[in-house]
């Protein structure tokens, strides 16, 4: 416990002994009633800031339900989650969405973009909901595709772009509320290689004053990380 | 989106031309004065009755009740009014047409019936002669901007019936109209004993209604109970009473309003909730962002209200186009006038009735919005 508390006063975020449990034959995320199925099991862990974290595993290792959880998009059965000492676990829906809203930035495997919005739409997005004026909105939004390489495409909608393209504009809408922790499941996983190295490249170059978590089965993803936690069965592999 | 649209189009264009044609049932002409304070009329009519005769009932002995009632002081002005379809040819210009003509009684002083000054007819009223109607014919007739313009001629020029000795000479062409929805109707004013002889009214005395200009309110007791089956209505209670002899075009405005509304809501709410069960992933991924539930709800009622008032917008101009094309059509085929009015209100109703639509309909996509669990959709 006091290795907790003090590994809580270092890091952003401290996960302790979280377990996430799921009721098969209903809903997947659904409690109560049906088979239990355990996603993942007493894991701990801590990420500071500035750190790049790789969380590798095979599928069905628990990689996806660990990100869920670190993003605050799911929580634990049991265990707690510490994010600037506010315990996740315990808020409300409505709490959490908030707190996604203020500290963290997402960005899936399948971009999912807005296709109605153009890309300085989708990245201004999340600013709409924080009350940015709509001036500021579209500044910041052109800001930041222009440090991920596609200033020349803020108006394209996102069809009209590349996979490459359209992670992009994905990592600069995970960027632009300028979140602690940026919680990335798969970046890389449909683009090719040199593609992935420019998403990669746009991620980790702005860590200096926040986390990055990567869940990644590409080995070339989790080399450009600080350190990897190895997943197995639901739990970190030893 | 589009469907959306296209629904909500179609059902305001729909109601936007019912209701025009029940406005243009509705708006029909009434037989009134600018003094005239009483009607008396058979139940089954009333003041706002169309301006055509009806096949109901009439009021028989007219003169002798209006010249009874005339002794009253507190009565100004009384007279029958028949009212009786009459083909009009022109002497000078050969024109013939169908008019509509108003018998009444001539007024000592000025007084108004349907815009025309009444006591411009000889106020002896010789062809009544006590009630033999073979005293002289005057033909004395006054004529409504429509009728003269129909029948081409002016003040002094004569107009032949089917009868030889039973023309017409206009008096006078009045300044104002008398309406059936947007179309001007042509009328005549002419003594009631000459228009009952024409007519076949003389036997019985008929005539529609009776109008009475009073100051006095206490006339209306005078006047109920002077004919069996009948009423008498006041200028005040004309807008609290049906401005139709039925209730069909209120049933018809009422009834479009109601499908509109109820079909409208049903469709967009379908229609919109395929649409968003089709995108769920776009709901899943604004929670994902840090979008509140009350935002997403916000976002989806703008927009649902958006699509079903853009979709009003094109319903009423299709609405309206339809109205133009239907009145213009009848016009060409069968030579009817105006059915359906034309108004600016039609706009602002088919527009809010769209809104409301609208309205209506975002339970659907805020029920699905709801169901939406944000893990569900991004896992996929």
């Amino acid at each position: 416990m006091g290795a907790a508390a003090d590994r809580s006063e270092r890091s952003l975020v401290t996960c302790d002994d979280i377990t996430r449990m799921y009721q098969q034959n209903e809903s997947r995320f659904s409690r109560g009633g049906g088979n239990t199925v355990t996603a993942i099991e007493d894991i701990s862990l801590s990420i500071d800031t500035a750190e790049v974290v790789g969380i590798a595993g095979p599928s069905g290792s628990g990689k996806s339900t660990l990100m869920h959880i670190l993003a605050a998009l799911d929580t634990p059965t049991s265990g707690t989650i510490e994010f600037g000492g506010t315990d996740i676990a315990a808020l409300s829906d409505r709490e959490r969405t908030k707190f996604r809203m203020e500290t963290v930035g997402l960005v899936f495997q399948r971009f999912y973009l807005l296709q109605s919005l153009s890309a300085r739409g989708n990245v201004a997005l999340p600013l709409v909901e924080r009350g940015v004026s709509r001036r500021e909105r579209r500044q910041r939004a052109e800001t930041m595709l222009e440090r991920v390489g596609l200033d020349d495409r803020v108006d394209h909608r996102p069809r009209s772009l590349s996979g490459g393209e359209q992670q992009r504009v994905a990592v600069a809408r995970a960027l632009v509320t300028d979140p602690a922790l940026i919680v990335a499941d798969e970046p890389t996983g449909e683009l090719d290689t040199e593609t992935g190295k420019r998403v990669l490249d746009a991620l980790i170059e702005t860590t200096e004053d926040r986390a990055v978590v990567i869940a990644s089965h590409d080995r070339r993803a989790l080399d450009r990380t600080d350190r990897v936690i190895e997943l197995l069965d639901g739990g970190r592999r030893e | 989106m589009v469907v959306s649209l296209c629904g909500i189009a179609a059902a305001i264009a729909v109601l936007v031309v019912v209701t025009a044609l029940a406005l243009g049932l509705s708006s029909t002409a009434t037989v009134e004065g600018d003094n005239v304070d009483y009607w008396i009329v058979p139940e089954t009519g009333d003041v706002a009755s169309t301006p055509l005769p009806s096949e109901g009932p009439r009021l028989g002995s007219t003169h002798d009740i209006a010249f009874e009632l005339q002794r009253n002081d507190r009565i100004a002005y009384i007279t029958p009014v028949a009212i009786e379809p009459i083909q009009l040819t022109s002497a000078t210009s050969g024109n013939e047409t169908y008019v509509l003509a108003l018998g009444v009684l001539p007024a000592d002083q000025q007084q108004s019936v349907v815009g025309a000054d009444v006591s411009q007819l000889n106020a002896t009223y010789p062809h009544y002669a006590n009630g033999s109607y073979n005293g002289v014919w005057t033909g004395e007739l006054l004529a409504s901007p429509a009728a003269a313009a129909q029948l081409d001629v002016d003040a002094g020029e004569t107009l032949r019936t089917g009868q030889a000795n039973q023309s017409f000479t206009v008096q006078d062409v009045t300044d104002s109209e008398v309406t059936v929805g947007v179309s001007q109707v042509p009328v005549v004013i002419t003594h009631l004993a000459e228009l009952q002889t024409l007519a076949g009214l003389a036997d019985g005395d008929l005539a529609d209604q009776i109008l009475v200009a009073t100051n006095d309110d206490t006339v209306r007791e005078t006047l109920t109970g002077v004919y069996p089956n009948t009423e008498v209505v006041t200028r005040a209670g004309l807008g609290q009473i049906d401005p139709t002899p039925t209730s069909l075009p209120f049933a018809m405005a009422l009834t479009a309003g109601i499908t509109s509304l109820g079909i409208g809501a049903l469709f967009v709410a379908t229609m919109m909730g395929l649409e968003l069960n089709a995108s769920r992933q776009r709901l899943a991924v604004l929670s994902a962002i840090g979008f509140s539930r009350l935002s997403i709800s916000l976002v989806l009622v703008a927009e649902t209200v958006t699509v079903a008032v853009l979709g009003g917008v094109i319903g009423t101009g299709l609405g309206l186009g339809c109205v133009v094309g239907l009145n213009a059509g009848l016009a060409e085929m069968i030579g009817l006038p105006a059915v359906a009015v034309l108004d600016s209100v039609l706009v602002v109703y088919g527009i809010v009735t769209a809104a409301v639509v609208g309205l209506l309909a975002t339970g659907y996509p805020l029920y699905i919005a709801r169901r939406t669990t944000v893990l569900e959709e991004l896992t996929q």
